[in-house]
């Protein structure tokens, strides 16, 4: 009987092993990155944009999601410059946000991936659909640092949204906050919270309700970094942040 | 009688429209991509790229060459008064694999800028290129254009890309007061600008203007006879194949409401050919730029970047071109309204600045044209220390050149303290240690309120002076 009891208990922990493992492969969609560049440089990676439904084999609907692909691409290298180098992740796609778990981040970061995009058209005709962004650095600031933005129209949006433009310094500068390069973190920080808050406000304010309070919440804490960041660069002997002064409440704000 | 002085000003307007005639005003259509070229002769090259279609919609691929030749012809037909210009558009031949990658702007940039040799093994096709070259002499400028095409339902977008630059040169403007100097230089020298819509419509007005332009006709009109411009398709698919005149560039003689007279030599023949291409038809009688604005940003950097190459030569220039210029920019940045904080409005207002301060030679009008340009530059990109620079030193230029000693200097040191932050560039910290030097050399403000005291000047100063000798 204890026998059976013992031998009961062990069926029971590898079920749940073997349903871990399963979960585990559930999560092991996100394939990777066919192109994940050198190591020594910051990067963006742009995953599939992927048609959902059940058009998704025409030839029509094909080439317009390799016209996203590539509008997210150049426009993420003209925003990022020399800062991170865009690469192209072939059939990359998560299937679900959590695909971004703990794991996944760690990954990304020991890669210095700052960025991932990637996007979904669901109706083709209409052009509705949603873009995702994973913004590796700002996990330990505002977790999980995973985005998905709902668009009626998402080439509408990518039009008349800045977000990438945004998000590319926005990331940057976190990245190197965390690596303690103060000075390098703060012209980034700065171009990424004028150009996100413009995002954020006006009349083609992005995303939904949802989406833009988290943006908020996301941007405090920008705006907390950019102050400390300011605050440890003037700690270096002959930074030029020493000659930067506080506003009346004491803290560091970006120019305005 | 004419006065003595009207007769010097009637023989130098001789002189100016003699001298410019001959300086370069030329084109090239259907330039192959895999072998670049621009014309040695002119100070301003504008190049523009296919625009390209990520899918395989061959259609949609055919307007992106459609497009970039009626940008190019556009663009050309309305930069003519600045002389010495060339315009030059490239595409890839039918039958070449979609995914080569000769047309793309960081192929065919370092061609152009002399930094990588082109595939010399090509060039006996490509012979005959009167006053072409593949690198840009060093000093002249550059406005590289590209763009990509994607589709929406049944509309079509178009985004461009521009690059612009001077070879060998950084765009820095130096500002002169009271001794002193402050340089910056524009915010960016990459943009990407909004996509635009083409409805269908639209499209087929496209085509319609495509086929009027893509000939050269005996007289300006479009019933007129003509022959197409020689085509890259099929033809020079292969090696061998560049035998056509247009390709190695045509010469612009005149210039009549939308069309342009140009000449090329026939080299079968070894005549001189002359005739019209209807360059700036537009569609369906509408410009061009109303559909894709930022033709108008292209018109004018070329302006901005002609008026620099005459200033470093010592050259001179059209008397009329610095305002065309002027004009073009502001264009842009009307037909934008809808992106407040757009860079590449930022950056036009920036270039407007520039050629009113540097073409206005100390006259107090230009200098507060262009400190109005670069502040309105800087509230769009407050965080950018060349915005922040170009601003302050325009503001500096004007008051001292107005009343000799300046005002708000408190705000005025805490932006340039900011931008010295900002800024990697060491020139940063140069540009403060010039403004604070002029301000405690010039005379004490007219109230104390917003102004630093001398005492807070000397603080400064000796802050400064800890941050260019770090210990």
């Amino acid at each position: 009987m204890f026998q059976n009891a013992v031998h009961s208990a062990n069926w029971i922990r590898n079920a749940i092993a073997a349903a871990a493992l399963t979960c585990g492969v559930a999560h092991a969609q996100l394939t990777n990155c066919k192109d994940p560049g050198p190591p020594d440089v910051f990067k963006i990676f742009v995953d599939e944009v992927r048609a959902t439904g059940g058009s998704t084999g025409s030839a029509r609907v094909r080439e317009k999601v390799q016209g996203i692909h590539k509008f997210l691409s150049e426009n993420l290298k003209a925003s990022s410059g020399d800062n991170a180098s865009v690469r192209d992740c072939g059939k990359r796609f998560p299937s679900d946000s959590a695909d971004f778990d703990n794991k996944e981040f760690d990954g990304l970061d020991n890669l210095r991936v700052v960025l991932e995009v990637w996007g979904m058209l669901d109706d083709p005709v209409k052009g509705s659909g949603s873009l995702g962004f994973a913004l590796v650095p700002a996990r330990p600031i505002a977790p999980p640092a995973v985005y998905v933005v709902p668009s009626a129209n998402l080439l509408n949006s990518l039009r008349q949204g800045k977000q990438m433009s945004a998000f590319a310094p926005l990331v940057l500068g976190i990245r190197q906050y965390q690596n303690k390069n103060y000075a390098d973190a703060v012209p980034l920080l700065c171009a990424g919270t004028q150009q996100l808050n413009s995002v954020l406000t006006g009349q083609s304010a992005l995303g939904d309700d949802a989406f833009r309070t988290r943006q908020r919440e996301l941007m405090k804490k920008v705006k907390e970094i950019t102050d400390s960041a300011i605050r440890e660069a003037r700690r270096t002997p002959g930074s030029p942040f020493g000659l930067w002064n506080p506003t009346s409440d004491g803290t560091f704000l970006c120019p305005d | 009688m004419p006065s003595p002085g009207s007769a010097r000003t009637c023989f130098l307007t001789v002189l100016m429209v003699l001298l410019f005639t001959r300086l370069t005003q030329a084109g090239m259509a259907h330039r192959d991509c895999r072998f670049p070229m621009v014309f040695e002769g002119a100070a301003v090259n504008v190049v523009v790229l296919p625009y390209s279609y990520a899918g395989r919609n061959y259609s949609l691929s055919n307007l992106g060459n459609r497009l970039s030749l009626l940008v190019k012809l556009d663009v050309l037909s309305h930069i003519l008064e600045y002389g010495s210009v060339g315009a030059v558009q490239m595409e890839m031949p039918e039958g070449v694999p979609s995914d080569d990658p000769s047309c793309l702007p960081e192929t065919v940039l370092p061609i152009l800028l002399g930094t990588h040799a082109p595939n010399m093994a090509l060039a006996g096709m490509f012979a005959n290129t009167r006053g072409s070259v593949n690198a840009l002499r060093p000093g002249h400028g550059l406005v590289l254009v590209w763009g990509l095409l994607y589709e929406e339902g049944d509309d079509i977008f178009a985004q461009t890309y521009v690059r612009f630059l001077r070879r060998d040169i950084n765009e820095a403007i130096e500002f002169q007061a009271g001794g002193s100097s402050l340089s910056a230089k524009p915010s960016s020298q990459l943009l990407a600008f909004i996509p635009q819509k083409f409805t269908q419509s639209e499209l087929k007005q496209m085509e319609d203007s495509y086929s009027r332009a893509d000939y050269v006709r005996d007289e300006p009109n479009d019933s007129a006879r003509g022959d197409q411009l020689p085509q890259l398709v099929a033809k020079c698919a292969g090696y061998g194949c560049d035998d056509s005149p247009v390709h190695a560039g045509f010469y612009v003689q005149e210039k009549r409401g939308e069309w342009i007279r140009i000449q090329y030599m026939d080299p079968t023949k070894g005549q001189q050919k002359e005739g019209w291409i209807h360059s700036a038809g537009g569609l369906a009688g509408a410009p061009l730029e109303k559909i894709l604005p930022e033709i108008k940003f292209i018109e004018g950097c070329a302006g901005y970047l002609r008026l620099r190459v005459a200033d470093a030569e010592n050259t001179p220039q059209m008397p009329a071109a610095p305002a065309l210029a002027v004009n073009q920019l502001n264009g842009f940045v009307r037909s934008n309204d809808s992106q407040p904080d757009d860079i590449a409005k930022a950056v036009a207002l920036q270039l407007a600045g520039a050629v009113e301060y540097l073409s206005g030679r100390g006259q107090v009008e230009s200098l507060i044209k262009a400190a109005d340009d670069f502040e309105r530059a800087r509230k769009m990109i407050p965080y950018d220390p060349n915005a922040i620079t170009l601003a302050v030193g325009a503001q500096v230029a004007e008051e001292w050149r107005q009343k000799g000693r300046f005002e708000q200097t408190a705000l005025k040191a805490e932006r340039m303290s900011a931008a010295s932050a900002l800024s990697s560039d060491k020139a940063a910290l140069a540009n403060l240690n010039s403004l604070y030097r002029l301000l405690l050399s010039s005379p004490e403000p007219a109230s104390a309120a917003d102004n630093l005291t001398r005492a807070e000047l000397k603080e400064r100063m000796e802050a400064l002076k800890r941050v260019a000798a770090p210990k």
